[in-house]
């Protein structure tokens, strides 16, 4: 068995072997060429830092490596069914921890699908604590809107920013936002889009977002003045009341965010959730 | 005097000569659906694709499919079929946001939509309630009930069939 960088070898290859790996997983999250370049873009993801695991010339494991300024992340760890048991993400896990080193990050992060348990044993024995629960939430289109859940005629003002104002409002939130939904992944994705309301009672928030033909993705909301879980029912209320067709994707809200149960009132439910785990060096 | 306008609604009567050759065979017209009956898997994996041709084709199904998300919409526009079976595992668009575009099409809003997915039974059942499935079969599919699975979903909207053409 060997462990190579992943820069060895094609995007094709990488994408096969991933799929392969996941086969069997909890949670089926398939990926093609286009969204592991897309991801890769997004994340960070080192390529020369990240491994393939090798045995006989075929791909039998892979994980990639996203790196930053004072962080790294650990992401799509994957062994395929015929090559566990025998520590091969050991290994990989080895190599992407030792490739942090080197670059002198002092914290290594990473996500672990929640009933995942031997991925989430293997990762404490790497030295990873856990830190948080994070949700992956859905919302999908309504046919009404429920203006009970919020008045439009309590705005006062809306306004629709840009990717550089959008950054602005991101950059100063408070709270620390996993890997995906950190300020440097939202530079790298292209046409983001930021709502910002004013309330009639003066509370103030907003909601950064992708959207696309078929869907919101990216979606985070900020609230700035105000109760959070009114704020955020009126943000996103004002959000889909101009999208009202998309699906939507809330992606690794804190299990205990004081806005979430404002999520919920606007119909967003938890489809599964993560464990944040973090190692310091 | 054999005449066509003297077949029963929904019934196919045969020729008096053929009839006086064999056994009286009444051919039913619903009979026949099955032979006119298209079924739209949208799925990204190749085995599971070739196993649903294999399991339903021989019950007079016709199986079109699609290894993504937009070829599935494409294909769903395109040939309206009677039933659609979407993996909720895609690599582009992922399943429930397949189906909530699909769901807001006037063509197919007779058409079940129904969930493959290996998620446990208590999140499968919130996930197609909260999006509107008609229904959802667990991964891996069980060949011997599958057909059964099939033919109770097809039967799901059809009590709004009145007006509904017999596809070639």
């Amino acid at each position: 068995m060997e462990i190579l960088p992943a820069d060895q070898f094609t995007l094709e290859q990488l994408t096969e072997a991933y799929n392969q790996t996941r086969v069997d997983y909890i949670v089926p999250m398939p990926m093609n060429v286009d969204t592991l370049r897309e991801y890769n873009r997004v994340y960070d993801i080192s390529l020369a830092g990240s491994c393939v695991a090798t045995r006989e010339g075929e791909i039998i494991g892979l994980g990639m490596l996203g790196l930053r300024e004072q962080r790294s992340w650990i992401t799509r760890l994957g062994v395929l069914p015929s090559g566990r048991q025998h520590g091969l993400g050991r290994a990989l896990m080895d190599f992407m921890l030792t490739v942090s080193q080197k670059h002198g990050v002092p914290t290594a992060w990473l996500e672990v699908i929640k009933g995942n348990d031997p991925a989430h044993n293997l990762f404490r024995r790497c030295g990873f604590v856990e830190t948080r629960e994070l949700l992956v939430t859905r919302r999908p289109p309504t046919r009404r809107q429920d203006n009970t859940l919020f008045n439009p005629t309590e705005l006062l003002h809306l306004r629709t920013h840009n990717q550089d104002v959008a950054l602005e409002f991101l950059q100063q939130r408070q709270e620390w936002p996993a890997w995906t939904n950190q300020t440097e992944s939202f530079a790298n994705v292209p046409n983001l889009t930021l709502i910002e309301i004013q309330l009639k009672d003066g509370s103030v928030g907003w909601v950064a977002y992708h959207a696309s033909l078929l869907r919101l993705t990216r979606i985070v909301v900020g609230v700035l003045v105000g109760d959070p879980i009114e704020v955020t029912t009126a943000v996103l209320h004002t959000l889909h009341r101009l999208h009202p067709t998309q699906d939507a994707l809330a992606e690794n809200i804190p299990a205990d965010d004081p806005k979430w149960p404002g999520f919920q009132k606007m119909g967003y439910f938890e489809t599964f959730r993560r464990v944040e785990m973090v190692k310091h060096f | 005097m054999f005449s066509p306008e003297n077949t029963q609604p929904g019934k196919a009567v045969l020729h008096p000569e053929v009839d006086q050759k064999f056994t009286k065979v009444e051919i039913a017209v619903e009979s026949l659906a099955p032979f006119m009956t298209t079924i739209l898997q949208i799925e990204d994996n190749l085995a599971n694709r070739i196993l649903t041709e294999r399991v339903l084709a021989p019950h007079g199904y016709h199986i079109i499919q699609a290894d993504t998300g937009e070829s599935g919409i494409e294909m769903a526009i395109e040939n309206r079929p009677d039933l659609i079976l979407i993996d909720i595992g895609l690599p582009d668009y992922d399943g429930h946001t397949v189906l909530s575009l699909l769901q807001q099409i006037p063509d197919l809003a007779l058409t079940p939509f129904v969930a493959i997915t290996a998620w446990p039974a208590d999140k499968a059942i919130e996930i197609c309630e909260r999006y509107g499935y008609d229904g959802w079969i667990t991964k891996p599919i069980d060949v011997k009930t599958f057909p059964a699975l099939i033919h109770k979903f097809l039967q799901l909207k059809k009590n709004d069939t009145s007006d509904q053409d017999f596809r070639e």
